[in-house]
């Protein structure tokens, strides 16, 4: 162990952390749009295997377009983009996981698109079960009608962790599914919805 | 947990059915020959648990009588049974029932078809009859007195009646419905009455007479409202593999207050393996217990029976295991019964560190490589030189194992909280390897479970104790006064990996191995369990690791809030910093101390700045229980039922350190967090990095 001496560390210490919350907005790093413009091309080429420092542009912009909402949206709709294409299982796996932090509601159709995919249905819920507001959550409710199995059950699961409560009465009608799994995952998902706190206040009431 | 989740449904139901006066006004078709109350079709074994033929109700005999098959539709508003009885209620033999029923009657209130919650049928009169059988979509809210056999697929109510008679009967509700208010009353002293599945939310237990017997692996969960009450002239009896729990609801806990007899198993019916035993640990006798009462919250063991037995007269049967070993061991009955999950290079270690123990006996392991599997089982058979120890490809059915105590994991990181969370669930006190979570919503819910069912859990963090000793005895002996910071040195970051795909070897289930994490192709380096965090083991990449941030912090930061006393804390706020190109952080806590990551100028694993020239009274340190460092804490904690030193509530503190620093270095800025909430208030962005989507079928 080391020691120091207490005046001078803690002096400058609270110095810099004074400083700190103002220094973020400043020390934000400008968007580099060539580099992004680089790593986008080689997402329509990436695969497994693939050099990922390839793709660091798009690392970089996402941190430098936070508080700006328009290059946020430019980055975000560049991405979604990508998985309408004929792009690689790798190339919208890396894509999604971006779109979960900068996927909006306009990035939930694209998104929407793979649900019913095996191959991205997961991939896809990577996003959406993180993407606040309305739209990520009636995408994952309408996807209850058109998935089955076990991407039907992870449908529900994004839906408890959203603790999306329109979705309560179609996870009710689920768990009586003859699919165990869906049944099991429907009764989760209902208990995640359920652990809210002005939901349990309402369940003690009923059973009081 | 699985509580609240039925109360909400529950309470689902109350919001959308209220107004439920649309129920099907025809009664659908009925099946005389469905599996029922009354026609229990034992000639069906998979209807029926192994060994039925045993059980008391099986041998029971019953006179025939008349099956009444509910035809109407709702009845709404209390009344006494007479209510339901009029013949124009009834089908018999599938046509109008001529005569009216009355509670000699076998009654069935057959199957909802196409209900929904707001659509159930709904009878709010008492209903006493002999058989009962209750539908899908049925909710009898009054459940009278019952003779007979209750067969439950809907919900029923009980809040009066209660069982009754001189018959053996059996009560089945299943895992999807539920009654409240188990009542037992005026019970013929020898007769009984069995669970035979699941009976998992039971507001008020009460045994006035006769036995109450949870079947063989059936579960009596309950009197999370009330006091529970085995009266004088009544037994609970418990059979292999069963479990009866209450708990503690709302801050209040409710006992189990014993006049008569706790039993395992009975004369005719020995245990065969264990049955589960757990009272709400605030639980305070308030009885005068002639048979079994345990204060605590605990988990009886077989030997915890025979313990029981001269001092409660309570005639317990007991099979001992197949575990024998050496004269000089502890009795069989007295050893933890342990399996292990994930056997690579750290569960070999931690499976040897058990295996040496002689208060432990080692029978099951399970991990998706079989060359693994079975190199494990072979050590814990060469061990013992007998052949007892069982292999598994699947953690879910060395869990399912009812003999076991405890289980350690090690399998990666991405696994931990759905193995532990099971593992609670199923009753097993687990040693969980470090790093305890892939996220920052596991650790919260890691430590719910092992509240909600009573658990031991440990970290295997051992470095926290042993290996900064000196600065945590300088910094709690006072010597360098109050401790203003504290830096930790550690990394690298994790990586994404793209690693392209190969054949995956023989012997090697892939799918198992990935579990939640996303899928990707087989490489070797991506599962590989190097502790080399370099880009060739799993340690490196973020799907199932947070690089060394997570897998050396769990031990640095451990160290760390330990030395300066934050264990019980999570920082309120992350500060990120980046000065000439050099990223660190900085963790603020609620008590003002500062912990540093890779703070410049501050070098060594721990950095401590103190206040010189100031003196602080010292304290004493907290360590092991037990003998054996932290594999001995953590058996000593299972058999004392203590918590253990690295108890999985400090761990999950110490290692969301790691995960906020994690946050911040990906968004590059600083961040606010509500530990209770599990939040960054305010902060959309960085909330959707607390989780992340598990992938099918895989949920917490």
């Amino acid at each position: 162990m080391q020691y120091q001496d207490m005046t001078r560390t803690t002096l400058a210490t609270a110095t810099t952390l004074m400083g700190a919350a103002a220094a973020v907005a400043a020390d934000a790093p400008a968007v580099d749009k060539a580099a992004l413009d680089s790593a986008l091309e080689a997402l329509k080429t990436f695969d497994w295997g693939s050099d990922k420092d390839a793709l660091r542009g798009i690392e970089k912009a996402i941190p430098a377009t936070h508080g700006s909402a328009e290059a946020r949206k430019d980055l975000e709709t560049r991405l979604a983009a990508v998985l309408g294409t004929g792009a690689s299982r790798a190339a919208k796996d890396y894509v999604c996981r971006k779109l979960t932090i900068v996927g909006t509601a306009a990035s939930v159709p694209a998104l929407a698109a793979l649900l019913a995919d095996k191959e991205l249905s997961h991939t896809a819920r990577l996003a959406l079960e993180r993407i606040p507001g309305p739209e990520a959550g009636k995408t994952l409710r309408d996807a209850l009608g058109t998935t089955t199995g076990a991407l039907k059950a992870g449908v529900i699961g994004s839906l408890g962790a959203r603790q999306d409560t329109e979705s309560i009465a179609a996870l009710a009608a689920l768990v009586a599914d003859s699919d165990p799994a869906i049944g099991s995952a429907a009764a989760t998902a209902l208990g995640d919805i359920g652990t809210r706190p002005s939901s349990t206040r309402r369940s003690t009431r009923f059973f009081r | 947990m699985r509580t609240k989740r039925i109360l909400f449904l529950g309470c689902v139901m109350a919001f959308l059915g209220c107004a439920a006066s649309a129920a099907a006004e025809t009664a659908p078709a009925y099946d005389i020959k469905t599996p029922s109350a009354h026609n229990p079709c034992y000639d069906q074994p998979d209807l029926w648990p192994e060994g039925v033929k045993e059980t008391a109700y099986y041998k029971q005999k019953w006179e025939p009588a008349r099956v009444l098959v509910w035809a109407k539709g709702n009845v709404l508003g209390k009344g006494p049974a007479k209510v339901l009885y009029p013949a124009e209620n009834w089908l018999e033999n599938g046509k109008p029932a001529q005569q009216d029923a009355d509670e000699n009657c076998d009654l069935v209130f057959p199957d909802q078809k196409g209900v929904t919650w707001n659509t159930w049928l709904r009878i709010n009169p008492t209903v006493s009859c002999r058989h009962l059988t209750v539908g899908h979509g049925v909710y009898l809210e009054n459940l009278g007195n019952l003779s007979g056999n209750l067969w439950s697929k809907g919900r029923v109510h009980s809040w009066g009646g209660g069982f009754v008679g001189k018959q053996n009967t059996f009560v089945r509700v299943g895992p999807k419905s539920w009654i409240l208010k188990m009542y037992q009353v005026n019970k013929d002293a020898s007769a009984s009455v069995e669970i035979v599945d699941e009976l998992r939310i039971c507001d008020w237990i009460e045994v006035n007479s006769g036995q109450l017997i949870v079947g063989p692996g059936a579960v009596l969960e309950g009197g999370n409202r009330h006091q529970n009450v085995v009266a004088a002239k009544g037994a609970l009896a418990l059979m292999s593999g069963a479990t009866f729990k209450t708990f503690e609801f709302k801050r209040q806990a409710y006992d189990l207050d014993v006049f008569g007899k706790v039993l395992a198993g009975t004369p005719d019916r020995p245990l065969t393996a264990d049955a589960f035993f757990s009272l709400s640990g605030k639980a305070k006798n308030r009885g005068t217990p002639q048979g079994f009462y345990t204060p605590m919250q605990h988990r009886v063991h077989r030997r915890d029976f025979l313990k029981v037995a001269a001092a409660a007269a309570a005639s317990p049967y007991f099979i001992p295991g197949s575990a024998l070993g050496a004269d000089d061991r502890p009795a069989p009955s007295a050893r933890i019964v342990m399996g292990g999950i994930g056997i690579g290079n750290q569960g070999k270690g931690d499976q040897t560190a058990f295996l040496r123990r002689d208060d432990v006996q080692y029978v099951a392991v399970c991990d998706v490589h079989e060359g693994r599997r079975n190199a494990a089982r072979d050590r814990a058979n060469d061990q013992y030189k007998n052949q007892d120890c069982k292999t598994y490809g699947d953690f879910r059915e060395l869990l399912a194992r009812t003999d076991i105590d405890a289980i350690h994991c090690a399998t990666p990181d991405h696994w931990h909280a759905l193995v532990v969370i099971d593992a609670c669930r199923q009753g097993k006190d687990v040693y969980c390897q470090k790093p305890e979570t892939k996220t920052l919503r596991e650790g919260p819910m890691m430590v719910a479970a092992a509240r909600r069912y009573n658990r031991v859990v440990s970290s295997g963090s051992q470095r926290v104790l042993q290996d900064y000793r000196k600065v945590v005895d300088q910094c709690w002996s006072g010597e360098i006064g109050p401790i203003k910071e504290i830096n930790v040195n550690v990394g690298p970051l994790p990586q994404l990996c793209y690693l392209k795909g190969e054949p995956v070897p023989a012997g090697f289930d892939w799918d198992m191995w990935l579990g939640p994490a996303p899928w990707a192709p087989y490489h070797p380096f991506r599962c590989s369990g190097a502790y080399a965090i370099n880009g060739k083991s799993w340690r490196s990449f973020a799907d199932y690791s947070g690089g060394g941030m997570t897998d050396w912090g769990a031990h640095h930061f451990g160290g760390a809030v330990f030395a300066v006393d934050c264990r019980e804390q999570e920082p309120e706020e992350v500060l990120y910093r980046n000065e000439d190109g050099k990223e660190f952080l900085t963790f603020r806590y609620p008590n003002g101390i500062l912990l540093h990551h890779n703070h410049p100028g501050m070098g060594g694993k721990l950095h401590v700045v103190g206040t010189p020239g100031v003196k602080k009274e010292p304290k004493v340190v907290p360590t092991y229980k037990g003998s054996g460092g932290i594999y001995g804490d953590f058996i000593e904690c299972v058999k004392t039922r203590q918590k253990p030193f690295r108890d999985i509530e400090l761990a999950a503190h110490t290692i969301a350190v790691a995960h906020l620093g994690l946050i911040a270095y990906e968004l590059k800025r600083s961040l606010k967090w509500d530990a209770a909430k599990c939040e960054f208030p305010g902060d959309a962005e960085a909330n959707r990095l607390v989780d992340r989507a598990r992938r099918e079928p895989w949920s917490l």
